[in-house]
C-alpha cells in the first residue's frame, strides 16, 4: 500500500493545525523547563557570570568542543558508510544469511560505559580475542583500539546498526515502481542508483548521520577509556569536571549550554530528516530481487564483517561472564562460579531483588514514557499532520544525561528514589518513544477516526476504540524501546538513588568498584539478555 | 498473516500497556504526597563505602544498635559528588554527618564552608600526622597509599621508581585514571606534583610514551589491568591484599617506588547547619570506636586509623612504602588545569 506522497522518501510539509502543536509541547516543557531553570538559578550568583563569560573565552573549552564536533562528525560518517551497504542489502535484496543479519542488527548496545569498554577491550584489545587469534600465526600483538581509532571504532560498533536501521525504513518507503520503470527506460544500475535509489535514501542517511552524530558528541567514558589519554577529551567530560571537582558552576553552565545548543541543532535535523521514520522499525523489504552471483558474495562478505563488529563485544562478555573468577588465565575454562557467586551466596537476595527493580523500574518508566507519548501525539489524526510537532518532541534528546539529571535533581530529589528514578528515565525515553508513536500515527488512515467521531462517539472513546488498537504496533515498539532505555542508564541511579534502590546497572557498577569484575560481567550478560529479548519482541511486533 | 487470536491479544496489550502507564502516573501523583520522615540522622557518603561490599552495610547495625539512634546513609556518587552535593545544599542541608572527604578535596569543602568542627573522643589517641584538616572539622578515619599495581605474569623487570616507569621498557604498559574525575587519578597528578615540584611538567611529558590509556574512573581501568590489556596500573597499595584474601592469588602486586608515595587520608564531619547535632556527635564518636575500625581493613580495604586494631593476615601483600608529603594545595589546583594540555603534548 503505497502513497504517491513518499514517493520522495518523507512526506512534504501539510497544513498542520496549530492545535495539534498543544499537545506535542507538553513533554517538551516537562522536560526543558527544569533544564532552564536550573540554568538560569546558576545565573543568580555573581560569581557564576564571571566564570561564564571566563568559561566561554578558554580557548581549552574551545579546543575541546572542537574535538567534541570533529569525532562526532568522523564517527557518524563512518557509521553511515558502513551501515549503508546493510539498508540497502536487507531492502532489496534477498540472499542466504539475511534473517540472521536482521536479528543481529537488532543486539542493542545499551549496557553500561564500563561493560561496553569490558566488551569491546576483550575482543580489540591488546589481550583480547582478536589478537590471541592473530597470535596463533605468529603475529606479535596489535593495537587497535587505543588512540583515535579506537574511539573511531567504538562508536561505528554501536552506531552502525542504528544507522542501517534508520537508512532501512527510508529504503524500504521508497515506491519500487520507479526504479522498475528507469530500468525499463533503459537506465542502467550505476544510474537508477544514484539516480533513484540515493535520493530515495538520502533522508535515511542525513537523519541516521546526524543521531550518531549527537549520540558521539555526548560521549565521554568511550572517548576517554580508549582515546588513551587527555588530548581526546569531550564536552561532557569538561562539565562533569567543573561541577564535581573544581565547582565551578558558571563554567560547567559555559559547556552546558555550548553542549546543549549544539545538541538543539543535531536533533533539529535528526528530526527534520527522519520525520514519520521510527528508529525501531523493522528492515522489511517491500520488493525483493534474488540476489545474483556478485550481489551474493558481497552479501556474504559484508555479513561477515557485520557480525564480527556486533557479536566480537558481546562474545567477549559472554567468555567473561564464563571465565572462573581465578587469576590464572584470562579465559579460563568456562565456569557458571560467577553466576552461582551472585543468585546462591549470601548476595543473592541482593542480586535478585536489582533484578527485579530494574523490571519493575522499567516498566513503569517505559509505560510513563509511552502515556506522555501519546499525550503527545493526541492531536487529530491527519495524513499530513504537522510534522514540526514532531520535531518539537524530539528536542529534547539534546538535553545530554549528565544535563538532565542535574536540573531534575532539585525537582525530584524529595520523592522517593523509585519515583525520581521512573521519571528521569520516562525523560530520557520520551523523544523516541513519542518518534515511534508518531510515526505510527503517520502511516494510519484517518478517515476511520473521523468516521467514528461524526456517528458521535466521544473523542475519548474514539481513542480508545480506534487510534489505540491500530497503533497496537508502534506502542509495543516505543514501550519496549524506552524499557532498554531504562534498564540500561547508569547515570539515573547515581544521582538520584538515594533510599538504598539499587537496579541492576547500579549494582554492576559497584561489583566493579569492589574488584569483583568477572560478576559485573555476568550481570551484564543478563542485562543484556533482557534487552535483547525486548528487542526480538519488537521486532516480532 | 495474523490469526485472529494473536490480533485480539495484542491489541489487549497495547491496552493493558496505556493502563498500566495510568495506573503509574496516578500512584506517582499520590506517593509523591506522602511526606519522609525527618528526624534521622542523615549520612552521606560515596557510593563504595554504601555497597553491600563497603564498610557502611558492616557497621550501620552496629551504631543502632549502640545507640539506638535511627540513622539513614545515603550514597551522592563518588567523593566529588558527595561534595557537590553537600555545596548544592548549603542553604538547607539535608545531611547531619558526611564521610569520606580527603585532603585532596580539603581545600574545595574549606571554600565552600560547608563542615562544623567537633572534635571526636579518642581523637587525642590518633597519630597527629593523619589529623589533616587543621581545623578540626573532619576527623580521620582510613588511611592508606596509593600505588603502582603489577602483574606479575606479564613482565618480567617492573619499574622501582616514578623515573623509571617513564623508560622505553614500558612503552605502553601503564593504566593511569584521569584527574579530573577520579580520587586515584588526582593521587597520581599529586604525586607527580609532590616528587618533581616545578618539574612536574617535564616528568609527564616523559611519561606519555608508557602510558596505554587513561580511564575515567578506577573501576574501568583497573578492570582493563585485570583483563590483561596492561601489566602496570595506578591503584591502592592494599590492592594485593584483596586479591590475596578473595582469590588467594599473589600474581598482583603493589610496587614500592624510591620517591615515596602520596598517602590518602579519608575523613568526616559534621555538616554545618545540621538540625540533629547531638546524634550527629554520637556518630563521630563512633567512627574512631573499635567495632567501627575493625571493619575497616576487609570493606574500604584502608587502614584503620586506630593503631590498637590487628590487621588480617591478607594485608602481609599490601606495602607500607615512605610518604610523601601533599603538594600546596593551589599548585594542585593550577596543574589540574594545566594538566590537560601538558599531557596532551
Amino acid at each position: 500500500m503505497s502513497h504517491p506522497a513518499r514517493i520522495g522518501g518523507y512526506k512534504p510539509r501539510g497544513s498542520g493545525r496549530v492545535g495539534s502543536y498543544g499537545p506535542a509541547l507538553i513533554p517538551l516543557c516537562l522536560i526543558f523547563i527544569p533544564v532552564l531553570i536550573r540554568l538560569s538559578l546558576d545565573f543568580l550568583e555573581p560569581e557564576t557570570i564571571r566564570d561564564f563569560s571566563a568559561g566561554l573565552s578558554s580557548a581549552q573549552n574551545w579546543r575541546i568542543y572542537g574535538f567534541s564536533l570533529g569525532q562526532a562528525a568522523l564517527s557518524a560518517l563512518l557509521a553511515v558508510l558502513l551501515g549503508f551497504p546493510a539498508a540497502f542489502m536487507s531492502s532489496r535484496w534477498a540472499f542466504p544469511g539475511k534473517r540472521f543479519l536482521r536479528s543481529i542488527f537488532s543486539i542493542p548496545f545499551v549496557l553500561p560505559a564500563l561493560l561496553l569498554a569490558l566488551g569491546l577491550s576483550g575482543f580489540l584489545g591488546k589481550a583480547g580475542i582478536l589478537n590471541r587469534f592473530l597470535s596463533l600465526f605468529g603475529i606479535p600483538s596489535l593495537n587497535f583500539i587505543y588512540g583515535l581509532r579506537g574511539i573511531l571504532i567504538a562508536h561505528v560498533i554501536f552506531n552502525f546498526p542504528l544507522a542501517a536501521r534508520l537508512i532501512g525504513s527510508a529504503l524500504a518507503q521508497a515506491h519500487p515502481g520507479s526504479e522498475e520503470a528507469a530500468a525499463l527506460l533503459g537506465a542502467g544500475k550505476v544510474r537508477v542508483f544514484f539516480t533513484i535509489i540515493l535520493p530515495e535514501a538520502l533522508p535515511g542517511i542525513l537523519s541516521a548521520f546526524f543521531l550518531s552524530f549527537l549520540y558521539c558528541f555526548q560521549s565521554f567514558s568511550i572517548v576517554l577509556i580508549f582515546g588513551g589519554g587527555p588530548r581526546f577529551t569531550t564536552l561532557e567530560l569538561g562539565i562533569y569536571q567543573a561541577m564535581r571537582l573544581s565547582f565551578q558552576a558558571g563554567d560547567a553552565a559555559a559547556l552546558a549550554l555550548l553542549e546543549l545548543m549544539t545538541g538543539l541543532i543535531l536533533a533539529f535535523l535528526y528530526a527534520h530528516f527522519s520525520r514519520g521514520r521510527p528508529l525501531m522499525a523493522s528492515l522489511r523489504p517491500k520488493l525483493l530481487h534474488k540476489a545474483g552471483g556478485w550481489q551474493k558474495g558481497f552479501g556474504i562478505l559484508y555479513l561477515g564483517l557485520a557480525a564480527f563488529l556486533i557479536l566480537g563485544p558481546l562474545i567477549s562478555i559472554i567468555i567473561q561472564a564464563f571465565s572462573a573468577p581465578s587469576l590464572r588465565a584470562r579465559f579460563g575454562s568456562p565456569s557458571l562460579l560467577n553466576f552461582i557467586n551472585l543468585f546462591s551466596t549470601s548476595s543473592a537476595a541482593s542480586s535478585w531483588k536489582a533484578l527485579g527493580t530494574s523490571i519493575l523500574l522499567g516498566l513503569c518508566s517505559a509505560s510513563l514514557a509511552l502515556c506522555l507519548a501519546l499525550i503527545a501525539n493526541a492531536g487529530p489524526m491527519r495524513r499530513r499532520g504537522p510534522s514540526y510537532a514532531i520535531i518539537l518532541s524530539i528536542l529534547p534528546l539534546a538535553i545530554s544525561p549528565l544535563i538532565l539529571s542535574r536540573a531534575l535533581k532539585p525537582v525530584l530529589g524529595f520523592l522517593p528514589s523509585f519515583i525520581s528514578l521512573c521519571i528521569f528515565h520516562a525523560a530520557l525515553a520520551l523523544p523516541l518513544a513519542s518518534q515511534s508513536i508518531y510515526a505510527g500515527l503517520a502511516k494510519l488512515p484517518g478517515s476511520l477516526e473521523e468516521a467514528a467521531l461524526s456517528l458521535g462517539a466521544s473523542p475519548l472513546r474514539a481513542w480508545w476504540e480506534i487510534r489505540l488498537p491500530l497503533l497496537k504496533q508502534s506502542i509495543m515498539s516505543a514501550f519496549l524501546f524506552s524499557f532498554c532505555i531504562s534498564v540500561g542508564d547508569l547515570s539515573g541511579p547515581l544521582s538520584l538513588a538515594q533510599d538504598g534502590i539499587q537496579p541492576l546497572s547500579l549494582l554492576i557498577a559497584r561489583l566493579a568498584g569492589a574488584y569483583r569484575f568477572p560478576q559485573a560481567s555476568a550481570l551484564g550478560l543478563i542485562l543484556l539478555i533482557m534487552t535483547g529479548l525486548a528487542f526480538a519482541l519488537v521486532e516480532d511486533a | 498473516m495474523h490469526c485472529h487470536n494473536s490480533h485480539r491479544f495484542s491489541t489487549f496489550l497495547a491496552r493493558a500497556v496505556c493502563a498500566l502507564g495510568l495506573v503509574t502516573i496516578s500512584l506517582l501523583s499520590l506517593l509523591s504526597c506522602a511526606a519522609k520522615a525527618k528526624d534521622e540522622l542523615v549520612i552521606y557518603a560515596y557510593d563504595s563505602f554504601v555497597s553491600e561490599w563497603g564498610t557502611g552495610p558492616l557497621v550501620m547495625p552496629l551504631f543502632e544498635k549502640a545507640t539506638g539512634i535511627k540513622a539513614s546513609l545515603v550514597s551522592r556518587g563518588d567523593s566529588g559528588a558527595v561534595l557537590a552535593a553537600l555545596i548544592e545544599e548549603k542553604a538547607k542541608p539535608q545531611a547531619d554527618v558526611v564521610v569520606g572527604i580527603d585532603q585532596y578535596i580539603l581545600f574545595q569543602a574549606d571554600r565552600a564552608d560547608v563542615l562544623e568542627t567537633y572534635l571526636p573522643k579518642g581523637i587525642e589517641d590518633i597519630d597527629p600526622s593523619l589529623r589533616f584538616d587543621p581545623k578540626g572539622r573532619l576527623c580521620p578515619y582510613d588511611y592508606g597509599h596509593f600505588a603502582i599495581i603489577w602483574d606479575t605474569q606479564a613482565l618480567q623487570a617492573p619499574p622501582r621508581s616514578l623515573a623509571e616507569l617513564a623508560l622505553p621498557a614500558y612503552k605502553g604498559k601503564l593504566i593511569l585514571m584521569d584527574p579530573r574525575s577520579s580520587t586515584p587519578g588526582l593521587g597520581f597528578l599529586a604525586w607527580t606534583l609532590s616528587a618533581y615540584g616545578k618539574d612536574w611538567e617535564a616528568y609527564w611529558r616523559s611519561l606519555k610514551p608508557s602510558i596505554l590509556t587513561i580511564s575515567s574512573g578506577w573501576d574501568s581501568g583497573y578492570g582493563l589491568f585485570v583483563s590483561g590489556e596492561a601489566p602496570l596500573v595506578l591503584s591502592y597499595a592494599t590492592s594485593p591484599a584483596y586479591h590475596r584474601w578473595a582469590e588467594q592469588s599473589d600474581r598482583y602486586q603493589a610496587l614500592d617506588f624510591a620517591e615515596g608515595h602520596p598517602l590518602q587520608i579519608e575523613g568526616a564531619a559534621i555538616v554545618k547547619g545540621t538540625r540533629n547535632r547531638k546524634n550527629a556527635e554520637r556518630f563521630m564518636d563512633f567512627i574512631l570506636s573499635k567495632e567501627f575500625q575493625a571493619e575497616i581493613p576487609l570493606s574500604n580495604w584502608m587502614y584503620p586509623v586506630r593503631s590498637d586494631i590487628e590487621l588480617p593476615p591478607a594485608y602481609s601483600r599490601a606495602i607500607r612504602p615512605k610518604t610523601l608529603p601533599l603538594p600546596d594545595a593551589s599548585l594542585l589546583s593550577s596543574a589540574l588545569e594545566l594538566w590537560q594540555d601538558v599531557a596532551s603534548r
